[in-house]
């Protein structure tokens, strides 16, 4: 219900944007997800299917905004049980030139299992890239992100968290509606490297505004 | 052939002009017969004066002294019911209009004031012709009533959307009212008819009386977008295409391909990560080399649309800089307003 509202709210503020020519983007998105848990020697993996959307606006020189999204994941194979995925962010940052992006800001992060949920609050500084492969209209993108001062419920000795992200856009010009197909790996390191967890997707997003 | 035409013209002319000659010359002796007290010889030359109104021979002010003529030639000529519709008729053609009481004796006047008491009419006055900018300047209408009644006034478009209300309250004998030219949102209305509708306040029934404006949008200057780059740069300098084009769309494709092969083994040990990822991977490869291939096919003198990003973007800024400032242009332009000829709709009497 939950990710149905969202949505609907990224559709009803990306039909907003479009009418308003905004200079703000929402885009709504839905990925694949696995994620691989390996802990004592063994390994589980997890996958489902994740729903979200993000909403950014530009202040100026400034970028602020924030995103969220969720899904069910079920196990494919090894003995960790079906769980709840669900994930949210904010974000302020800026354009030091028209290419690169860097961003910084809170990412949460939870996986509930019947009744307990462990939480993962993380800061991340995420830098990004994009190149034209065709004009605006088709663009390439990589992303690299790395957290800091990461904290986890119940408590567990969080390691290295980083992650990275890549993919194509393309851009309806001069209509300001795009697409984007990408790649994203995140992987955490935890109790001194006994334990990983290592979560990918392949992400479909439609977006409306100057992204 | 021209001769029967140019005599057609003048038998035309001239019978217009006699009806003209023939609509104020009734007026002239029925206002002689009534002084006479000839009312019966009065009343038939003033219903032909007023007949002759309808192609517009006598001036509003002549069909008002032949109303008011004409009811008191029917009150002392004992038609009673004939002298209250020529009054009702008079103050349905403007309720600002009084039978001159130096002319007329009591038994006249307190007729009409009978009537005027229980005939619902409106009249406005406003300038025919109005230039107004919207949200600075005032279209100004003045509205009479007969009656004392609790009254909506509105802008509508003449298909009947509400656009703007403008008074709701009672009007006991005027009221002053100002358009500011805005819609109810704060826009400039769009070029059209629209009608000034007089209500009953309170019900949705159908207008008392409407009063058509025509609104034009006088022209405004406005600017020109800025050349697209694929002709020239923002600067205003020819581009010349530049032969790295077609490398950088492939190269753009390829290292993110490249990095989402490698992305597993970058940041995390990659070592069991998912082979859907290579299906991402082929497909922003494939598209640097449609990008790549693409640039190559349109290397022909002229052809720019491998201009780097930032030009592109420069100019969408100053596309859109330009498109803001004319449609606040179009947004302040000058509205013309003609006033048209009146209707009462449907007076509904008391």
């Amino acid at each position: 219900m939950r990710t149905f509202c969202i949505v609907v709210a990224s559709a009803l503020g990306a039909t907003a944007l479009a009418g308003q020519q905004s200079p703000g983007t929402v885009h709504g998105d839905a990925a694949l997800v696995w994620s691989r848990n390996d802990s004592g020697g063994q390994s589980s993996i997890v996958r489902g299917f994740v729903a979200g959307g993000e909403a950014r606006l530009p202040i100026g020189r400034l970028i602020v905004g924030g995103g969220y999204r969720e899904g069910a994941l079920q196990p494919v194979s090894g003995t960790s049980a079906g769980r709840d995925l669900a994930e949210g962010w904010l974000f302020l940052g800026g354009k030091p030139w028209h290419w690169l992006e860097l961003t910084a800001g809170p990412f949460i992060r939870t996986y509930t299992v019947d009744l307990s949920t462990e939480r993962w609050v993380l800061w991340q500084v995420r830098a990004r890239a994009e190149a034209p492969i065709e004009g605006l209209r088709l663009t390439s993108y990589v992303e690299f992100w790395r957290a800091f001062g990461e904290r986890a419920e119940p408590a567990i000795a969080a390691g290295r968290v980083q992650g990275g992200e890549a993919g194509v856009v393309w851009r309806a010009l001069p209509n300001p509606i795009w697409l984007r197909l990408g790649y994203r790996v995140d992987d955490a390191l935890m109790n001194g490297g006994s334990r990983s967890e290592t979560m990918e997707g392949i992400t479909l997003t439609v977006g409306v505004g100057d992204r | 052939m021209y001769r029967w035409v140019l005599l057609a013209i003048l038998v035309a002319a001239g019978g217009r002009d006699a009806a003209a000659q023939s609509g104020a010359e009734l007026l002239t002796r029925g206002v002689q017969a009534y002084q006479a007290l000839a009312f019966a010889e009065a009343v038939p030359l003033l219903q032909e004066s007023l007949a002759q109104d309808s192609i517009g021979v006598l001036s509003p002010d002549g069909r008002a002294q032949a109303l008011c003529y004409l009811a008191a030639a029917q009150l002392f000529g004992h038609d009673h019911a004939g002298a209250t519709e020529t009054f009702r008729a008079l103050v349905r053609m403007n309720p600002r209009l009084r039978p001159d009481k130096l002319i007329f004796p009591p038994q006249v006047t307190d007729l009409f004031l009978e009537v005027y008491k229980s005939t619902r009419a409106y009249a406005t006055e406003a300038a025919p012709e109005s230039r107004l900018r919207p949200g600075v300047d005032r279209l100004l209408v003045e509205l009479y009533g007969s009656l004392h009644d609790d009254v909506s006034v509105a802008i509508a478009r003449d298909d009947g959307t509400a656009v703007r209300k403008l008074y709701v309250g009672p009007i006991m004998d005027s009221v002053a009212l100002a358009w500011d030219g805005l819609t109810a949102a704060r826009a400039a209305p769009a070029e059209g008819r629209y009608l000034l509708q007089v209500t009953a306040a309170g019900t949705d029934g159908p207008p008392w009386y409407e009063l058509p404006l025509d609104i034009e949008r006088l022209p405004v200057d406005t600017l020109p977008w800025p050349a697209a780059p694929d002709t020239v740069t923002p600067t205003g300098t020819p581009l010349v295409p530049s032969d790295h084009d077609a490398d950088r769309s492939l190269a753009a494709g390829i290292v993110p391909a490249l990095f989402v092969v490698a992305l597993p083994g970058l940041v995390a040990r990659g070592t069991h990560s998912t082979g859907d990822r290579l299906l991402v991977g082929a497909t922003i490869g494939v598209a640097g080399v449609i990008g790549f291939l693409v640039h190559r096919i349109r290397r022909s003198p002229g052809d720019v649309r491998g201009i780097d990003i930032s030009t592109r973007e420069n100019w969408r800024r100053r596309l859109a800089a330009v498109q803001a400032e004319n449609a606040a242009r179009r947004a302040g332009a000058t509205l013309l307003i003609k006033v048209g000829h009146p209707t009462a709709v449907s007076p509904g009497d008391q």
